[in-house]
């Protein structure tokens, strides 16, 4: 809101620099934005915040500076010459929607000439930005800026039957606006209405039928209070956001409709020659009731640190308009001002005090007591986490939470539950929340592949949430992409390609940092984005944790990746909220490894991992590891099969095995394997 | 030495000399050294030729004559084994310009650099750190935090719906006080990193997802004045020793009294610039003491209880700690961009 220098000086003496006003003005919760030199006039920004209707205008600007300087304020005056006792014309209101409409105040100016306001308003309305209309528009914009209060002017004649009658609109009921749009209304909007018709939206805009304009000589003025959340919703609802709404939604002043009524009607009668031709019609079913808060000086102490000085506090209550009703054993009884909207606790005091203390002036200390440390597993196993991926050289990314549903779900490893709509989406091509990480782990490789950029390996820990059975699901999950070369020396040929493989050591490495020991793998073939036969699902304790692998060609195709893409995710959930595990520190051995090395051949269908798991199902227990040495597959090899050279190492924690043990050793698992997975000997 | 043995010795010099290879050597071990056809073996053979009484002279100087041909023998060995070593270090010297390996280099995302930083200076200061969901209720969000319904002071958190209304995208981190306050009993002294969404359209300044860490403080006694002397401590840590703090009256529906944070401008010192808009601070966080509306929301009596919160734009902090000219690039994750912070993690 912009507060010209001069207009303030209306009310107050001063003579602190626009500079120094902007800096006490902010540092008393009048935050100022800039200043700027406008004529010979000089300009504020401020940018009032919600709970200070009162301060949207130049008088309570210059309320507050006031107090903070200790000079009087002068307010605007008001005709002294007694208003008619009777009305010369028919004239009535009432209220029939007392519950939204507290206070309606009214009067009829006769033999106004609507014509330009002098050169001085039309200076002041443009200086604070408003355009010039015509001195009876004008003179109601002026009281606005000057006393906050939104005032409305009617053409008394196409009032029927002179009558105003606040009202429910009724359901279906139109309105043309002032700005010439026709709205139709429903039975919750307040209405003003003449006999008949709703002649104006109460508190957001007037009508057009009873618009002043040329033809204009009599007028009636409307000074009222409408309950915020009442104007708010209709304004709303029908998407409009008037200077009266704005102001009537934070809180209007109930004390105020009269005397800006009186304020308004003596510059019309001033400027545009006209005549009160009624008295002061004010309908006030409703009476301000100023709740009487109580101030307890310890309590000023407990949340601000310091002792106020008595005198200090009663004054700067009184100087703001608060009543101090009484004090005794330590405590203050308040009323605060019908304008001060956001003053109704004893909290709400206090900042009063502390505000006009200075917050600079307030002790600086440290709270004096320790916490119970309360910091989730959650939290701290995925910091492990995300260390562990970029000690494997993967960056961390973030990425949109807004997502297509088509992008989400190709990239989803589960298809469970699904997107949460957005119902006010921002972009239209991304109305969900994501459920996924992987969709934005393919654009983000895909966006820096475009860039040129080589050998990239990227992860992201991050929420994302389905509609599961009516219920937001949570699900925090890490998704790991990658595409070129992790060890790259290419000059000397020892370049190391991504490929499952890696993925598959990041996935492993990954779950043994979360104290995971043992997973199991199955194809995942059936997982639609990633490529058959160069995929797999993991699970641990017979549940599905997470999806890795190749991106699927065909879908690689249509992104147009121009290499091979890696993509991995893990669902965290049941990790992170796993105990932690126990260590327990286990001897060396100080025997020796023997080792014997198997070369055969085996059919394709039985896996390296069925070996594996058949060879420790032996429970042999001097089998301490089976390693893969080579695989080949090649014109020596009988078709359908392949050849594996396996590495058993054998070890007794007790002794040295013998040469001859180890060979038993080896023995028995030969005859289990022939027998089991008829392996043929090369 | 007698005389035939100095000739010797003599000719063993000469040939040492013109010794080159490997080969040569071996060739001069065989023919001095050699067990049976060695000219040393020869020589030790002769004693019997000798006369008695000349053969312990004689033998003295065999035995010299071996030891200065060993010796001689031992030089030359070295030397050529030298100059071996050096021709070989000269064959295989290296281009030691050429490119190393790349070996893979991860980082941290710089706003959760930034986030882990704030994290870090309020765990020292004994806090712990809390979390709550990203999609909230109306009544976490706004209603426990009084804002009441249809009131304007919603509107300066343009929210996003989800599900048919029936949930809304978290617009601060503040909820996490309310879910805090339910569960946990006061003494507390927490943060709540998070992302946060509102409905700003993408700019330079402006990401409709962003990143707050809250603070709250519950206890019998808390006040403005340890807010302040919190923050003071918090910003001497973040930014720099000798930064100023001023807290300025605001209003946030949950805090009474509020606060606005500001800290002198670590651009320019205090003194103006472009990025302070000539003003000498810089706005970082707001702040309060817990409204007792909050504390009653949560169950607990406002008599007994004092607090304050606080609530930080993580993102913000990261664009005035790196100079960041567009909010944008944190979210196109660049690698080139990434790979800038790595020297600071
Ligand atoms: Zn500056």
């Amino acid at each position: 809101m912009k507060i010209s220098l001069n207009w303030l000086k209306d009310f107050i003496m001063l003579d602190e620099s626009s500079v120094d006003l902007a800096h006490d003005l902010s540092m008393l919760g009048l935050a100022v934005d800039t200043v700027a030199t406008v004529g010979p006039d000089e300009i504020l920004e401020l940018d009032i915040t919600a709970n200070r209707p009162d301060c949207l205008n130049h008088l309570g600007v210059a309320r507050e500076l006031s107090v903070a300087y200790g000079v009087p304020l002068r307010r605007p005056g008001v005709p002294t010459a007694p208003l008619p006792e009777v009305a010369a014309v028919p004239v009535e209101i009432s209220i029939a929607g007392e519950d939204l409409c507290f206070r309606y105040c009214g009067l009829v100016i006769d033999g106004v000439r609507l014509q330009p306001s002098p050169q001085w308003l039309q200076e002041r309305l443009e200086a604070v930005g408003q355009r010039p209309i015509n001195n009876i528009v004008d003179i109601t914009n002026y009281v606005l800026q000057e006393l906050g209060h939104p005032l409305h002017a009617f053409d008394f004649r196409r009032l029927k039957q002179g009558r105003i009658i606040v009202r429910r609109a009724r359901r279906g009921e139109k309105i043309e606006t002032l700005d010439r749009q026709v709205r139709i209304l429903t039975e919750e909007m307040l209405v003003i209405a003449d006999a008949e018709d709703a002649v104006a939206l109460a508190g957001v805009m007037g009508g057009a039928h009873s618009e002043v304009d040329e033809g204009s000589t009599s007028i009636l003025l409307e000074s009222a209070w409408f309950l915020p959340t009442s104007v708010r919703k209709t304004a709303r609802q029908l998407g409009m956001n008037t200077e009266a709404s704005y102001h009537f939604e934070r809180g209007a002043d109930l004390e105020m409709p009269p005397y800006a009524l009186l304020r308004a009607a003596t510059l019309m009668t001033e400027l545009a020659g006209g005549e009160i031709v009624s008295p002061l019609i004010d309908v006030y079913p409703r009476r301000h009731q100023p709740p009487e808060i109580t101030l307890r000086a310890n309590q000023l102490r407990r949340l601000i640190g310091i002792d106020a000085i008595p005198d200090f506090v009663e004054k700067t209550l009184q100087r703001l308009e608060f009543q101090v009703v009484g004090y005794d054993d330590g405590a203050w009884r308040v009323r605060p001002p019908s304008f001060r909207v956001d003053v109704s606790l004893e909290a709400d005091l206090i900042e009063e005090i502390a505000r006009f203390q200075g917050y600079d002036r307030l002790p600086s200390t440290l709270p004096a007591f320790a916490a119970a440390p309360v910091t989730a597993r959650l939290t701290r196993q995925r910091d492990r986490l995300r260390m562990y991926m970029r000690e494997s050289g993967f960056q961390e990314i973030l990425t949109n939470s807004f997502v297509s549903t088509r992008r989400d779900a190709e990239f989803s490893m589960d298809n469970r539950g699904a997107n949460i709509p957005v119902d006010n989406p921002l972009a239209e091509e991304e109305p969900f929340f994501r459920a996924n990480l992987l969709g934005g782990m393919v654009e983000t490789l895909k966006f820096n592949e475009n860039n040129f950029n080589q050998n990239v390996r990227l992860f992201e820990i991050g929420a994302a949430y389905r509609l599961e059975d009516e219920k937001i699901n949570e699900r925090h999950r890490l998704a790991v992409g990658a595409y070129g070369e992790y060890i790259v020396h290419k000059w000397m040929a020892r370049n190391q390609p991504v490929d499952y493989f890696y993925l598959k050591g990041v996935i492993q490495g990954l779950l043994e940092r979360l104290g995971v020991s043992g997973f199991t793998l199955a194809p995942g073939d059936d997982i639609a984005f990633l490529q058959p036969g160069h995929a797999a699902v993991f699970s641990v304790d017979g549940h599905v944790r997470g999806v890795f692998g190749l991106l699927n060609q065909k879908i690689s195709r249509d992104w147009k990746f121009r290499q091979d893409i890696l993509l991995g995710e893990v669902e965290l959930n049941s990790f992170l909220s796993l105990p932690e595990p126990a260590f327990a520190f286990r001897h060396l051995s100080r025997f020796p490894q023997v080792t014997r090395d198997l070369s055969f051949t085996v059919d394709n269908k039985v896996s390296f991992g069925t070996i594996k798991r058949g060879l420790f199902g032996l429970k042999i227990p001097e089998i301490v590891d089976v390693k893969l040495l080579d695989l080949y597959k090649g014109e020596d090899v009988p078709q359908g099969r392949r050849a594996l050279t396996v590495r058993l190492v054998f070890q007794d924690p007790q002794r040295t095995l013998t040469d001859r043990e180890a060979d038993t050793l080896r023995d028995r698992v030969t005859g289990f394997l022939v027998k089991e997975y008829e392996i043929r000997f090369r | 030495m007698r005389k035939d043995l100095e000739q010797i010795l003599v000719e063993f010099r000469q040939e040492v000399e013109r010794v080159a290879t490997d080969e040569h050597l071996k060739q001069l071990h065989g023919k001095y050294f050699s067990r049976e056809k060695g000219v040393l073996s020869a020589q030790l053979r002769r004693i019997r030729e000798i006369p008695v009484a000349e053969r312990p002279g004689f033998g003295q100087d065999v035995n010299l004559l071996k030891q200065e041909m060993e010796a001689e023998f031992d030089r030359l060995t070295r030397t050529l084994a030298d100059e071996d070593y050096h021709r070989r270090v000269e064959q295989e010297r290296l281009d030691i310009t050429l490119p190393a390996v790349g070996l893979p280099r991860g980082s941290f995302h710089p706003i959760k650099m930034v986030e882990q930083e704030l994290c870090g200076i309020f765990e020292r200061m004994g806090y712990s750190i809390v979390e709550g969901p990203e999609i909230e209720t109306d009544f976490y969000n706004f209603g426990a935090l009084n804002f009441p319904p249809d009131h304007p002071a919603r509107d300066e958190q343009d929210t996003f719906f989800v599900a048919g209304g029936r949930y809304l995208l978290r617009t601060h981190t503040s909820p996490v006080q309310i879910r805090t306050m339910q569960q946990l009993a006061p003494p507390l002294k927490i943060i709540a990193p998070g992302k946060v969404f509102r409905k700003d359209t993408p700019d330079a300044t402006h990401y409709p997802i962003f990143h707050q860490i809250e603070g709250l403080v519950v206890a019998e006694n808390v006040s403005l004045a340890d807010l302040k002397g919190t923050l003071h401590d918090f910003a001497r840590q973040f930014f720099a020793p000798d930064v100023r703090v001023r807290l300025r009256p605001s209003f946030f529906p949950f805090v009474e009294p509020g606060a606005e944070v500001d800290i002198s401008c670590i651009f320019c010192g205090g003194s103006g610039c472009r990025i302070c808009k000539q003003s000498g601070w810089i706005e970082i966080l707001g702040a309060g003491m817990v409204h007792p509306n909050v504390f009653v929301n949560c169950g607990l009596d406002p008599e007994e209880h004092t607090g304050f919160a606080f609530g930080m734009g993580v993102d913000r902090m990261a664009i005035l700690k790196y100079g960041v000219p567009d909010i944008r690039m944190f979210w196109e994750n660049d690698v080139r961009f990434l790979n800038q912070f790595w020297y600071v993690q």
